[in-house]
């Protein structure tokens, strides 16, 4: 691995200017994604800016009745927390699929959120949650915010410092995982909100996205037997040498019935598909 | 470039400069000779470098040095008190819990760490946690066997 | 120190806690992973991009510029020290650095060697290659008509006397063809009352030791000393003199423990590279590969296996005919011993009149292929026992009832002639049986989970003729040294020798030292592989054992003690020196009796010296809407002889059964175009605590190996035959689809269940 400049600055602002000024610098959190990738030579980068030493960005709290968890919470936080335990249980349970114990010590939801890897699991969450990205900069609904394969909608310079979870009525996510990386090969967040049905599926294309035939659907009734001959039309689906693209759509379709299954009888297990 | 950080290794308190691209492992092993932490993988899957931060199990391959600046880390060799081995050492050898020894230490200090957060562990925690240290020679039936022993032995000590 | 002169024996099946346990769990048993000399170098690789191809210039300047290097190598480069230099146990086919060509992606091209290692990789990426591309062959059995030759000519080895007549063969990929011919197969064929043929596929998987292969060698004087995580240090010191034109005596190898090594450290792999350039730079070069590395360094063969089937309308097996395809890479490695080897155990343990084998190796576009646990067997297995269960379905009969009628029972002939001798096939099929309680009713599970259960037996011949040899040391005290150079790599073979040697010298097994292995005093072994060395290096520990014995036996008698009396040897070196002091030294060599195959009929009186017999039950479970299938018992059940160590023994059954499992339902290298795409344990998937059966359980099954050390014999392999056939017939006897492709995908279970779907549509 090569050398490269190491900043840790002790703000936000201050991390922000060093971003936006060095347009290969780049920021970590956790870092569980971004030293891989530097050992593999994935990426290369002239500076990495540590956001461990800014303070405060941990916090995970209710706020005018909508759950907000610090971007540097870890996984392992928010899988034990009272608090998310309480509001959107599903969050919680989701965190605690996420890679094994080593990995949810040290990663973070804001940096697997920046990350945008098309396989992680809380982007499925923000987006089937309706969940709002809040940065140094403004707010962005994740609606807007996951663009492309590891591409966000988030500028340089721009560091999110929270996400602002809006509580369900219920939720579940179901996830298909690889067995090696654990991570999605399919994941289905499936939540009634007070604007309907929200489904988003990750891992299975470039980027996670909602599944409008089936929110149509389940909107009218919460039901495993709602989504009875409902066949969505994809985009472009992920292929690759694990899973075909045939299979992830039929894997899709099973998912989201089995975290239907999990909102309607939340103990049945749905995690470990 | 360098960056001089300071943190306790093993109950001693070392301050010292590193690259800003050495992980933990490499630093354990060759600035340390703290050679319990294995390198297998190199991608933070196999946990033969777990080593405990502050208590937590970490993947040492996949840890900036600059990441434990002011933590406390713990490896194989800080295990047990005067040359004693601890209860989960004196387990893996009681229970046979290992053939090659590779994964071992870190399989230990996994252990280690989930003892202090649940004393009696059932067999799908126990499976849960160790889902990151993988073991290629054993077929884990030992291991598990291990965790057992070394649950019912710190329940009895203390 | 501790003096137990004269103890009772029962040192031998006894479950003796491993020698080096402290060691391991404090984390300071010594690995070449951990080795590190003064002034010592470390090297970087950089490897072929393509899969087959002339090298037409590499430019090494960028990276030699880089401030730390100290130096760029390329294979023409070797040639200042050796002139020639290829390696290999079977052919001298594989060069240090890639010369002329590249055969396949990732074979090594150049190397820098840098004082920082962060250095010599960041260097290694500024080196370009340009080739001229040859057109590539990955399949096995294209490879067999295929216009693309890996090599031009062949180069055996003259190692192995049934190579010979491939000297010097031009525009073949087959490096070896090996056959057998028993009674009239075709006759059997036209007879009989059913006839099934069927093709199996196996994949290509890794051994993902968890220390990476690692070699380290260093100028030593006018000889050269070499650390190596190797299983045959003997081998390596023997092919590096032969390299250098040096006699043994100037190279040293030294072994300590390995982290892992399943067949992927055998022979020669890193050693010739690491000796070549410590010569060249005269100072000590490490290379520490990582693990993707490995995948483009050894690997298991992917086979195509064709099998068909005489079966009377009893059910009886009167004839049958395998033709074997072994993908064996780009080098042939020890592919050709696999291909005779397991070759003619292809037939299965079952008691067939008419016979016909064809196996082939073949050279083709990926990574090396050789010895993984089991050594061609799994493959075979795999084949034979799912087509024993389509056979057994067809006609309507249980799949144990169907083997019970078929299987080689003691004194029968063996496809080669061979007689059958303490071969418990019948012990291990029917241990299972009542472990699985087969004759009972079974739950077949509701909704869209289904479950399913099946079975699968094996046995493998071990390698011969093979020599090992033992040296033992006794000291004035009385306490032993034993010196071997079998390798302990977490087989616990270092308390499996200190235990029959205790046996024989009457002391505690953990009084023992054990000395690893070091050629300068270690002597020669054939190799640590192939469940060999407690059969051939026990035999030789038990014969220094008793040589040195009767030279105490013979000095009690001289210093004046009635023959037969018991003595205590410290008081006999006392008599005889005066003082404390001197030695006797008790030396045992070992070769079993063999007779080689003849070469048109592959027919042997005496192939092996033993068989070893494995078999695996399972009951599983299927989700039938997403194809997931969960293994919920694996019981396994293993001929191997009387245990020496039983609790050690019951890991390497389970560490072995689930090894298969994982190359049963995950492991597989992908590739595209010859480019493996999943070279990291990050998508290469092997099997953690989560990922295995509720319920293992491992059995020993009543036997004694009359011929063995103490009636022992091989278990290290054991475990692996039966675990993927046995999988499969479950999946059939869960929904009713039969899958031929390893390995057994959640995909692919849902697609043949699809497949069927549809069919019955159409129906």
């Amino acid at each position: 691995m090569y050398d490269f400049q190491y900043l840790r600055p002790a703000t936000v602002d201050e991390a922000s200017r060093v971003l936006a000024t060095q347009p290969d610098a780049r920021p970590m959190s956790g870092g569980m994604s971004l030293l891989p990738a530097t050992k593999q030579r994935l990426s290369h980068w002239s500076a990495i800016v540590d956001l461990g030493g800014v303070a405060g960005l941990d916090e995970i709290r209710m706020e005018h009745g909508a759950l907000v968890i610090g971007a540097r919470a870890r996984h392992v936080s928010v899988l034990s927390s009272s608090v998310v335990r309480a509001a959107i249980p599903a969050l919680a349970e989701l965190a605690e699929g996420i890679g094994d114990p080593l990995v949810r010590n040290r990663g973070t939801i804001g940096g697997s959120v920046a990350n945008a890897d098309p396989a992680a699991d809380y982007p499925a969450a923000l987006l089937g949650l309706g969940a709002t990205v809040v940065t140094n900069h403004r707010e962005i609904a994740a609606d807007d915010l996951f663009t492309g394969l590891f591409e966000t909608a988030l500028e340089a310079g721009e560091i999110i410092t929270a996400v602002r979870f809006p509580v369900p009525k219920r939720a579940a996510y179901a996830k298909y995982r690889h067995p090696a990386s654990r991570y999605a090969v399919v994941g289905a967040f499936v939540a009634e909100t007070a604007e309907g049905v929200r489904v988003a599926v990750t891992g299975a294309a470039s980027h996670v996205f909602r599944v409008p035939a089936f929110e149509t659907a389940l909107s009218k009734s919460l039901s495993q037997d709602a989504l009875v001959g409902v066949t969505p039309a994809y985009g472009d689906l992920n292929a690759d040498l694990f899973a075909s693209s045939e299979y992830r759509a039929h894997v899709i379709g099973e998912m989201v019935r089995r975290a239907v299954q999990a909102c309607l009888h939340p103990s049945t297990p749905s995690r470990n598909a | 470039m360098t960056i001089p950080v300071s943190l306790v290794i093993n109950g001693k308190t070392q301050a010292f400069d590193v690259g800003a691209h050495h992980v933990v492992a490499d630093v354990l092993r060759e600035r340390f000779g703290l050679t319990g932490c294995k390198v297998g993988c190199d991608q933070g899957v196999c946990g033969a470098c777990t080593v405990l931060v502050d208590g937590a199990p970490v993947t040492g391959c996949a840890t900036f040095m600059f990441a434990v600046d002011g933590r406390e880390v713990t490896t194989i060799e800080g295990l047990g008190l005067d040359g004693a081995l601890s209860p989960v050492q004196q387990a893996f050898l009681a229970a046979g819990a290992f053939q090659c020894g590779f994964c071992t230490a870190g399989m230990i200090l996994s252990v280690t760490a989930l003892l202090l957060r649940d004393r009696d562990p059932d067999e799908a925690t126990i499976r849960q946690w160790l889902a990151g240290n993988i073991c290629r020679c054993t077929g884990y039936n030992a291991i598990v066997e291990a965790v057992r022993r070394a649950a019912r032995q710190v329940a009895e000590a203390s | 120190m501790k003096h137990h002169d004269i103890m009772p024996a029962g040192q031998v099946g006894r479950s003796v806690p491993r020698l080096e346990g402290r060691q391991k769990v404090t984390g300071r048993a010594a690995y070449t992973h951990n080795l590190v000399l003064p002034g010592m170098l470390h090297a970087k690789v950089f490897r072929s991009t393509i899969p087959h191809g002339r090298i037409l210039s590499i430019d090494t300047s960028a990276a030699a510029a880089v401030e730390g290097v100290h130096r760029v190598v390329t294979g023409e480069d070797l040639r200042a020290i050796v002139a020639e230099p290829y390696f290999g146990p079977a052919f001298h086919d594989q060069p240090a650095l890639a010369l002329d060509k590249v055969r396949h992606i990732g074979e090594p091209v150049a190397v820098v060697l840098a004082e920082d290692p962060y250095i010599a990789a960041e260097a290694a990426r500024l080196i370009v290659a340009t080739y001229e591309e040859l057109d590539a062959v990955f399949d096995e059995v294209e490879a067999m008509t295929s216009s693309a030759i890996v090599h031009d000519v062949l180069k055996p080895a003259g190692t192995f006397p049934d190579l010979k007549h491939l000297v010097g063969k031009r525009d073949t990929n087959i490096a070896l063809d090996y056959q057998l011919r028993r009674g009239d197969v075709d006759a059997a064929f036209a007879s009989a009352d059913h006839v099934y043929e069927h093709e199996f596929k196996s994949q290509q998987v890794m051994h993902t030791p968890l220390e990476p292969m690692v070699s380290l060698a260093a100028p030593d004087g006018d000889g050269l000393l070499i650390h190596t995580a190797s299983q045959s240090p003997s081998f390596v010191r023997i092919e590096i003199a032969r390299l250098l034109g040096w006699p043994e005596n100037r190279v040293r190898v030294k072994v300590p423990y390995l982290g892992g090594g399943f067949g992927a450290k055998l022979y020669i792999k890193l050693e010739a590279l690491v000796a070549i350039l410590a010569l060249m730079v005269k100072r000590p070069v490490k290379l520490s590969l990582t693990m993707e590395e490995q995948f483009f360094t050894i690997t298991k063969h992917a086979c195509t296996f064709r099998i068909k089937s005489a079966v009377s309308s009893e059910g009886r097996v009167t004839g049958r005919r395998c033709e074997v395809y072994w993908n064996g890479g780009a080098y042939a490695d020890i592919g050709p011993r696999v291909t005779q080897k397991s070759g003619f155990t292809a037939p299965g343990p079952y008691d067939i009149e008419n016979v016909s084998i064809d196996s082939y190796a073949l050279y083709t576009n990926r990574p090396p292929a050789g010895a993984l646990r089991g050594f061609g067997i799994p493959q075979l297995v795999w084949a034979y026992e799912s087509h024993s269960d389509m056979i057994a379905r067809d006609l309507g009969l249980d799949p144990v009832e169907f083997r019970r009628k078929n299987i080689l029972r003691e004194g029968r002939p063996h496809a080669t002639g061979t007689l059958m001798h303490d071969a418990e096939i019948e012990g291990v099929l029917e241990k299972i049986a009542e472990r699985m309680n087969w004759s009972a009713p079974f739950d077949r599970g509701e909704g869209h989970i289904k479950r399913g259960r099946g079975i699968a037996i094996a046995f493998k011949a071990s390698i011969s003729p093979t020599t090992s040899v033992a040296i033992v040391t006794i000291a004035a005290d009385g306490c032993a040294s034993l010196a071997i150079s079998t390798v302990d790599m977490g087989q616990a073979s270092d308390t499996a020798m200190a235990q029959i040697l205790a046996e024989v010298l009457g002391l505690a097994t953990e009084d023992i030292k054990v000395i690893h292995p070091d050629t300068d005093v270690t002597p020669y072994d054939m190799a640590t592989l192939g469940s060999r060395s407690t059969f051939h290096m026990g035999h030789a520990v038990r014969l220094a054992g008793e040589h040195a014995r009767r030279q105490l036996d013979e000095l009690a008698v001289s210093l004046g003690y009635a023959p037969g009396a018991a003595y205590a040897p410290r008081d006999l070196f006392k008599k005889k020196y005066g003082m404390q002091a001197g030695n006797i030294v008790g030396v045992g060599s070992y070769i079993p009796d063999y007779t080689s195959p003849a070469p048109k009929t592959g027919l042997s009186d005496n192939i092996t010296p033993f068989w070893m017999i494995g078999g695996t039950g399972v009951e599983i479970e299927i989700d039938t809407q997403t194809g997931a299938i969960k293994v919920l018992k694996l019981i396994n059940a293993a001929d191997l002889g009387l245990p020496l160590n039983p609790k050690i023994v019951e890991t390497q059954l389970s560490g072995a059964a689930l090894m298969q499992y994982g190359f049963t339902l995950f492991e597989n290298m992908l590739f595209d175009e010859g480019q493996l795409t999943n070279g990291s344990l990050a998508d290469y998937k092997i099997p953690g605590l989560n990922d295995i059966p509720p319920v293992i359980e491992n059995h020993i099954v009543d036997a004694r190996q009359t011929t063995g050390p103490f009636g022992a014999k091989g278990v290290g392999e054991s475990a692996t035959f039966g675990v993927s056939p046995a999988i499969a017939n479950a999946i059939h006897d869960a929904v009713g689809v039969r899958l031929t492709e390893l390995p057994l995908t959640p995909e692919s279970i849902f697609n043949a269940l699809r497949a069927a779907k549809s069919q019955a549509g159409k129906a």
